[in-house]
């Protein structure tokens, strides 16, 4: 486990990483999800409850948002905005912002 | 594998972090203490505020704007200018920023910093010590850049760019011209606040014009050869108001010397001399002035700033974020303010808990009206590179498709991102 757990490294990617990785986890060199996640709620709602027409991601499941996002990333599937954005990420980080909105409670 | 008990802790403290952002339960989490002072209340120290409370509840967070009480957002003012939103539509409240998140609220100016005995001194006359300082001023507009504009002669020659009464006088002026009349608009050059804003502002004047006042003419003069979402932009003025907005480049005298507000005419570099019912001068800008004024930019008005944390290149413990800071292709928006909030905030709560800076990743949503209900966007996404420069991830982001197949969809969109944005900043 490395020695410094940055705050802003989401629960769920930590545990995931210690369990994976086990002591000898290098420190992430990817944001986690949550720094990712923490730029999605401007649009996709406080705590990913979605807002208005933008549809919302807490408690979807974790595999289901991660295709989604590599679907767009493909563009095996289409949307207005988001081809853009998920061609912004890795598929580690797509994996890491899909356990994040997963981790959170539906409204 | 077993968590030492440190790490455990350390996790009990993301967890409780987590819970705090879900709404649940608010409990210490990191606990250093310490008091953090963030100027201005805009979409970057705001959301500073907010996220430090959030990521930190032990740290004091006090923030200092002199429009607490009067403050409304530039996202969304155009459709307050085109009659399709009211006043009080784009008005912001800070009271969850002080009742749910426990952010102190002053309402005054900051008229200088003490870096060295890190202190903040108000135009009251109070003086407030702070461990870190968040500076998000926003831009200060350079009116002297353009001869015969003034912050009085923006009374009738308004900028508008800065959202509040400056809004409220250009409405009033569009709504007073006749039938027939010219909106005259002189865009800034580059960099400024809000790249799209100008040509979002004349398609929804021009949606107005078209619907209330369909002989009237709009004349955009640009010291730019280009602008944010040209080719969109324009594809929309030549289908929906063909005609009626002629945007003037520089190679056609689109650079202006000089504005005569009481013969309401403005003076173009190439001698000519246009006459307007309506005229509004967005001047050149530069970094707020509490930044300029304590030696945190540079030449140009902006203030450089380490990448990763946001703290000030010239001064310790002070973090610039939002339109006053350098922060490579993340453009001067609101989105790009409360986006450098976060990574600022989280920078700010490891600095004084002793952790490490976070892995950072921007976000960019950009949505303009081209009408009171059609939309366009860009986004952008944003890594730092191997040396520690930001730039924008390869092959992502960009400008919606041509043609107008989306304007509807992202019309909802756009009013969906404006209600996000307003939530995770103030809410």
């Amino acid at each position: 486990m490395r020695s410094t757990a940055s705050l802003a490294t989401a629960l769920a990617t930590t545990l995931g990483a210690a369990l994976m990785f086990g002591s000898s986890a290098p420190a992430l060199a990817a944001p986690s999800g949550q720094t990712i996640g923490l730029t999605c709620v401007v649009c996709h709602g406080q705590g990913g409850q979605g807002s208005g027409a933008i549809p919302p991601l807490a408690a979807k499941g974790a595999d289901h948002l991660y295709q989604e996002m590599a679907d767009f990333k493909s563009g095996k599937r289409l949307s207005t905005v988001m081809n853009r954005h998920a061609r912004g990420y890795s598929d580690e980080e797509l994996k890491a912002v899909a356990d994040y909105f997963a981790s959170l409670p539906a409204k | 594998m077993t968590l030492s008990r440190r790490s455990f802790l350390k996790l009990a403290g993301a967890a409780a972090a987590l819970g705090a952002l879900n709404g649940c339960a608010m409990g210490p989490s990191r606990g250093s203490g310490g008091h953090v002072v963030v100027v201005g209340g805009g979409f970057g120290g705001a959301a500073a505020a907010k996220y430090i409370r959030t990521f930190d509840p032990s740290i004091k967070v006090t923030l200092i704007d002199a429009a607490l009480s009067n403050y409304s957002t530039c996202p969304f003012s155009n459709l307050v200018l085109s009659g399709d939103l009211k006043m009080e539509d784009i008005k912001v409240s800070f009271d969850a920023l002080k009742n749910k998140y426990g952010v102190n609220l002053i309402e005054d100016h900051v008229d200088g910093i003490d870096a060295d005995k890190r202190t903040v001194r108000l135009k009251s006359g109070k003086t407030l010590a702070y461990d870190r300082l968040v500076l998000s001023p926003g831009i200060e507009l350079k009116y002297g850049a353009i001869e015969g504009y003034s912050h009085d002669v923006a009374q009738k020659l308004p900028h508008a760019w800065k959202a509040g009464n400056q809004t409220a006088i250009l409405r009033r002026q569009l709504e007073a011209m006749p039938d027939g009349g010219t909106f005259l608009m002189v865009a800034p050059p580059n960099p400024f606040r809000c790249p799209p804003g100008p040509y979002e502002r004349a398609s929804v004047v021009a949606d107005y014009f078209k619907r209330h006042k369909p002989k009237s003419k709009i004349i955009i003069l640009d010291p730019k050869d280009k602008f944010s979402k040209q080719g969109l932009f324009q594809e929309a003025w030549d289908s929906l108001y063909p005609g009626m907005i002629d945007w003037v480049n520089p190679e056609r005298g689109g650079v202006v010397a000089s504005v005569d507000a009481a013969g309401m005419s403005v003076k173009t570099k190439d001698g000519d001399t246009l006459k307007a019912a309506v005229i509004n001068v967005i001047p050149p800008m530069q970094g707020g002035k509490i930044v300029t004024a304590s030696g945190l930019a540079d030449d140009k008005g902006w203030a450089p700033v380490n990448q990763r944390s946001f703290e000030s290149t010239k001064a310790k413990d002070i973090y610039v974020i939002g339109d006053s800071c350098i922060a490579g292709p993340v453009p001067k928006s609101g989105y790009g303010a409360n986006s450098e909030a976060k990574i600022a905030a989280s920078a700010i709560v490891e600095s004084l808990n002793g952790g490490e800076l976070i892995e950072p990743k921007w976000v960019n949503t950009c949505y303009s009206y081209v009408s009171a209900t059609d939309a366009i966007s860009v986004a952008g996404i944003y890594e730092l590179d191997a040396e520690g420069k930001i730039i924008e991830v390869k092959d992502s982001g960009g400008v919606s498709p041509k043609g107008g197949a989306n304007y509807k969809a992202e019309g909802l969109f756009a009013k969906g991102w404006y209600d996000g944005i307003r939530a995770d900043t103030w809410g």
